[in-house]
Order: C-alpha cells, then sequence, then structure tokens
C-alpha cells in the first residue's frame, strides 16, 4: 500500500498496489465461491444469500479495482493484466445478473471458475507496469472503450457458458436467455468498437485501419451478427446444435481477438499491442 | 443453393482475379466516380425489387438467410486477413472486397425493400443500425482515389506546403504549415507524457496536440504523430515534430453511418421483447 501525505490539506491518503492484490482476490473469491455454492442448494434462503455474498465479493473487488486506479493515478486498462482485472470483475457482474434474472444455479458456479482462472493468471503474473499513459491513451473515449468491451466479453462468456451447457443436455431451453445475452453484449460490443472507431479518427486519422486487432475485433463481431440473424431465420431451430456451435465459435474468435492475438506474427506492429 | 452456387463462383471470380491481376488499384475511386457508381447500382437495385420481389432468388438475396452466409464469409475473410502478416494486403483484394460489395448489395436491397414497406412504428432502429452500417461500408470504399496520409517533419520556424506518403510519393497540400512552437512533458523515465505543437496554417495559428487534431476544409485533418528531440543521432539538429496529414472527402457521411449504427444497436436491443421462456434450471 502507498501512503501519500497532501501537504495542502494536511491529509493522507493509503492507495493501493498490485501488492495488496492476493488479500483482496483471496476475500472476494471466496464470497463469490460461497455464494456460487449457496445458488446451487435448493433451499428456501439460498437465493437471497447466493445474491448478497456474490454481490459483497463483486464491491470488495471492485474496491480493489478503484484503489489501484487512484493509486496508479490513470485507469488500469492498459495491460494485458489490467484488462483480465475487469474481465473477472465483469464476469461475477454478468453471473449476478443472469442468476436474478433467469435463476440458472449453476451458472454462478461456472463464471466463479472462468473469473478466478483470470484472477489466478493475475496472482501468479501481474504485469506490473509504470504509472505512465502514453499521449494516445490519454483520451475520453479510454475508459469507455476498454470497460464496455470487457463487459460485453463477460455478457459473451455466460452465453459461452450456456451454450456449452444447452450442448451437453441436448437442450434449447437456453437459447432465449443466450438471445439476450448475446443481443445485449452485441449492444456494448458494438458501442466499444464504434467509440474506438470515433477515438482512432481523433488520435490516428482513420476510422478503421484493419491493424490484426481491428480484423479480429471485425470477425467477433460478424459472427455474433451472424448468430442474431440465424436466430431470427430459425426461432425454433431443427438442428439444435448449431446455434450452440456458433456461439462457441464466438466465443473463441473474441478469445483470439483479445489475447490470442499476440502469439501470431501479425501482431508485430499493431497499434493496439499490449 | 442457388445462392451459395452464385456465391462460389464471386469468390471464384474473385480468387482467379486475384492471382491474375493483384490487388485492387484504388486510385480510380474518386469521389466522383464513387458517388457515380454508387447512385447507379442504387437505382438498379430498385427497378430489381421492384420488377423481381416475388421472385425466389430475389428473397434470398435480401433474406436473413444471406446475411448469416455473407457475414460468415466475413468472418472468414477476417481470420485470413487478420492472421497475415500485412493487413495491407489484405484489405485491397479481390476476394475480401468482393465480399464487402455482396455485403454491401445485400443490405441495400434489404434496405430498398423496407422503405418501400416503411412503418415508423417498427423499422426506425431497424433503419438506423442498416442504414448506419451501409453508409460506413460506403464511405469507406468511394473516395479511397482522392484519400491520402502524409507525414511531414518540421522543425519550430520552418515552413512545409508538401506531405511524403508511405511509398514515398510527395503530395502538395494546398496550404502550408508553420510550426512556431514544440512542447515535450517527460517522465523520469524521458518517456513523453504530453507533447503539443503551435502551427499557423497558411497564417492562422493553432494548437495540436495528441489526440487534438485541426481541421482544414471538409477532409483534411492535421495531427501531430510523433516528435524528434533536439540532437537526435548526436548531431546537432533541432528539435522537430512529425506532422500527419491525413485527407478524407468522406469522412462525415462515414461519421454518421457510425453514430447512427451506434445509436441504432442499442435502440434495436432495448426495444426487442425477448422470444420465448428460458427454463431455470
Amino acid at each position: 500500500m502507498v501512503c501519500v501525505f497532501n501537504q495542502a490539506k494536511g491529509e493522507v491518503y493509503a492507495m493501493l498496489t498490485w501488492n495488496e492484490f492476493l488479500p483482496f482476490a483471496a476475500a472476494a473469491s471466496s464470497l463469490w465461491l460461497a455464494g456460487a455454492l449457496s445458488a446451487m442448494l435448493q433451499m428456501g434462503w439460498s437465493r437471497k444469500a447466493s445474491i448478497s455474498l456474490i454481490s459483497m465479493g463483486i464491491v470488495v473487488y471492485g474496491c480493489f479495482v478503484i484503489g489501484l486506479w487512484v493509486g496508479l493515478g490513470r485507469p488500469p486498462l492498459r495491460t494485458m493484466g489490467e484488462t483480465r482485472l475487469w474481465y473477472s470483475l465483469f464476469m461475477m457482474v454478468s453471473a449476478l445478473t443472469v442468476y436474478a434474472r433467469w435463476g440458472y444455479r449453476w451458472l454462478p458456479f461456472f463464471s466463479f471458475v472462468v473469473s478466478s482462472a483470470f484472477v489466478t493468471v493475475n496472482v501468479l503474473h501481474p504485469e506490473l507496469h509504470d504509472r505512465s499513459l502514453p499521449p494516445a491513451l490519454q483520451s475520453g473515449w479510454f475508459v469507455p472503450h476498454v470497460t464496455v468491451y470487457m463487459f460485453s466479453y463477460s455478457l459473451f462468456g455466460c452465453a459461452f457458458l450456456l451454450a456449452l451447457a444447452g450442448l451437453f443436455r441436448r437442450r434449447v431451453e437456453y437459447l432465449p436467455s443466450a438471445d439476450r445475452l448475446v443481443g445485449v453484449g452485441l449492444a456494448f460490443l458494438t458501442f466499444g468498437m464504434l467509440s474506438g472507431c470515433i477515438w482512432a479518427k481523433q488520435a490516428w486519422g482513420t476510422y478503421w485501419s484493419w491493424d490484426p486487432k481491428e480484423t479480429w475485433a471485425a470477425a467477433t463481431w460478424c459472427a455474433y451478427l451472424a448468430y442474431v440473424h440465424y436466430r431470427l431465420r430459425h426461432p425454433s431451430p431443427e438442428r439444435k446444435v448449431v446455434p450452440y456451435l456458433m456461439l462457441l465459435v464466438g466465443f473463441l474468435l473474441l478469445q483470439m481477438c483479445w489475447y490470442g492475438i499476440n502469439f501470431l506474427p501479425s501482431a508485430k506492429g499493431s497499434l493496439h499491442s499490449y | 443453393m442457388v445462392l451459395l452456387c452464385l456465391l462460389i463462383v464471386y469468390l471464384a471470380l474473385s480468387v482467379v482475379l486475384q492471382c491474375m491481376v493483384g490487388s485492387i488499384d484504388t486510385s480510380a475511386l474518386t469521389s466522383f466516380v464513387g458517388l457515380a457508381l454508387g447512385v447507379s447500382a442504387t437505382a438498379f437495385l430498385f427497378v430489381l425489387d421492384r420488377e423481381c420481389e416475388d421472385r425466389e432468388w430475389e428473397r434470398q438475396l435480401r433474406s436473413s438467410g444471406a446475411a448469416c452466409v455473407l457475414l460468415a464469409l466475413s468472418v472468414a475473410c477476417c481470420i485470413v486477413g487478420g492472421s497475415l502478416p500485412t493487413p495491407v494486403a489484405f484489405r485491397t483484394s479481390w476476394w475480401f472486397v468482393g465480399v464487402l460489395l455482396l455485403l454491401e448489395v445485400h443490405l441495400a436491397l434489404v434496405l430498398i425493400h423496407r422503405l418501400r414497406r416503411f412503418r415508423l412504428s417498427n423499422d426506425v432502429a431497424f433503419f438506423f443500425v442498416h442504414i448506419g452500417l451501409w453508409l460506413a461500408l460506403f464511405s469507406g470504399m468511394v473516395g479511397e482515389g482522392d484519400a491520402y496520409d502524409v507525414r511531414a517533419l518540421v522543425s519550430p520556424g520552418e515552413s512545409v506546403s508538401t506531405g511524403m506518403d508511405a511509398g514515398g510519393k510527395v503530395r502538395p497540400l494546398g496550404y502550408s504549415l508553420h510550426l512556431y512552437d514544440l512542447k515535450v512533458d517527460s517522465d523520469g523515465n524521458g518517456k513523453p507524457v504530453h507533447y503539443e505543437a503551435g502551427i499557423m496554417i497558411d497564417s492562422v495559428p493553432h494548437r495540436l496536440a495528441v489526440n487534438a487534431p485541426v481541421s482544414v476544409g471538409f477532409s483534411d485533418d492535421i495531427y501531430i504523430s510523433g516528435y524528434r528531440p533536439a540532437g537526435y543521432d548526436g548531431g546537432k539538429r533541432p528539435a522537430a515534430c512529425v506532422l500527419q496529414i491525413v485527407r478524407q472527402p468522406w469522412k462525415y457521411p462515414m461519421l454518421l453511418g457510425i453514430v447512427m449504427l451506434m445509436v441504432g444497436i442499442v435502440w434495436y436491443v432495448f426495444s426487442t421483447k425477448p422470444r420465448g421462456r428460458s427454463m431455470p434450471c
């Protein structure tokens, strides 16, 4: 923890650094796990307890994110580790929303597994970076562009879990919920992508340059748009697996766009390398 | 099946053209040519939709099934293009531009058909999304021949009236740029955290910073894209900044398309009632 003395006001501020991540992550993960296990119990109190516990975990984790933001003096959205931080938070926010709205008792647990995987990677490989923000990232579009993207990723993450459940159980009942998640996720993804276009015009002179990251983002967007059009054409699909497979492909493309691209030679010299 | 066969023929033709003549030379596609082609194609599609709207193949062309196929093809193109080491070759390739053109034609047909049966209550969000996407794609294609992106290295006290593009071609700007001030703030490690320049565009002063370009006329934007510190390379060269001059005549129509798409998709999603009933388990 960093303590800063403000001479003008005579006050001491405590700001968080990555060193404090482990206790916050452990506390939040414990609450999420307790909430997820509670959701699976078929007791009268389990639903309220689950929602309360997961919410408390989100608050604890959110406090770390805000503290880190203050400590760094910039939004923690610059590095891959920092985006993982937001994803693990939003994954549980989305899981909580889906559970509260549709009541899938197993979803908080699987969301917790996904979220804790990203938390673990951050604990083992936190990617410490300095406090500076390159001039191009000093824009009003930076925070909405990245956070909206991360939130859409988390919604697609939940849709992916529903698709896995649908494939595993060979049932179409998960599709209406997946449709809503993909619809809302697509709205956020589109907003994130197009806000990025406007920002790119301000910073680099062109709305869209077919940079490798942008090309993979376009692939992801088209994949989810294809899913939406497929569902419009086939509200009650004869072949149950097709929409679920489309969701799997969309989610794989999303992973490529987010971090998989870093393993490709085409990523060298990308404007979006981080 | 007919649609799929047509698509395969179309793509095969694109690949053959790619192998025979290489990538598309966009220099001929000036704003005037692009606009003329766009208006002619739209008029043709309007007549096609009016005369053949009951034909099976026309219905297929504007169906959501065609949208699925074209989007799947776009995904395939993007996967190939995103894996290529040179993205420039991908965006001007026949096979990729072919898919984008097909998408434009499909969108135009869908829009024309729906416009002929326009209902304000149901269709506004639909039109925002589809017109926005059509306009953004169209603006990205036309006017390529008039667009350029050039750089000019200028030291304080110097003036330039030309810029050089990535291919080394020198282009006249049509106005002069005079740098009278350059400020660079660095952090403790010498990394720049902020830099800005004062420039005169035909004797009118402006301030330039990263994320704060200056517009000249309807189509040009001037950016500060980098700087060279004084004494660079151990020599006595003065500090200089790299100005980037971008001409994009269709930037405002594209912005309009982007904003329409952004508003439309949010409106569309949040105004659509969910279908069916999910089953808690």
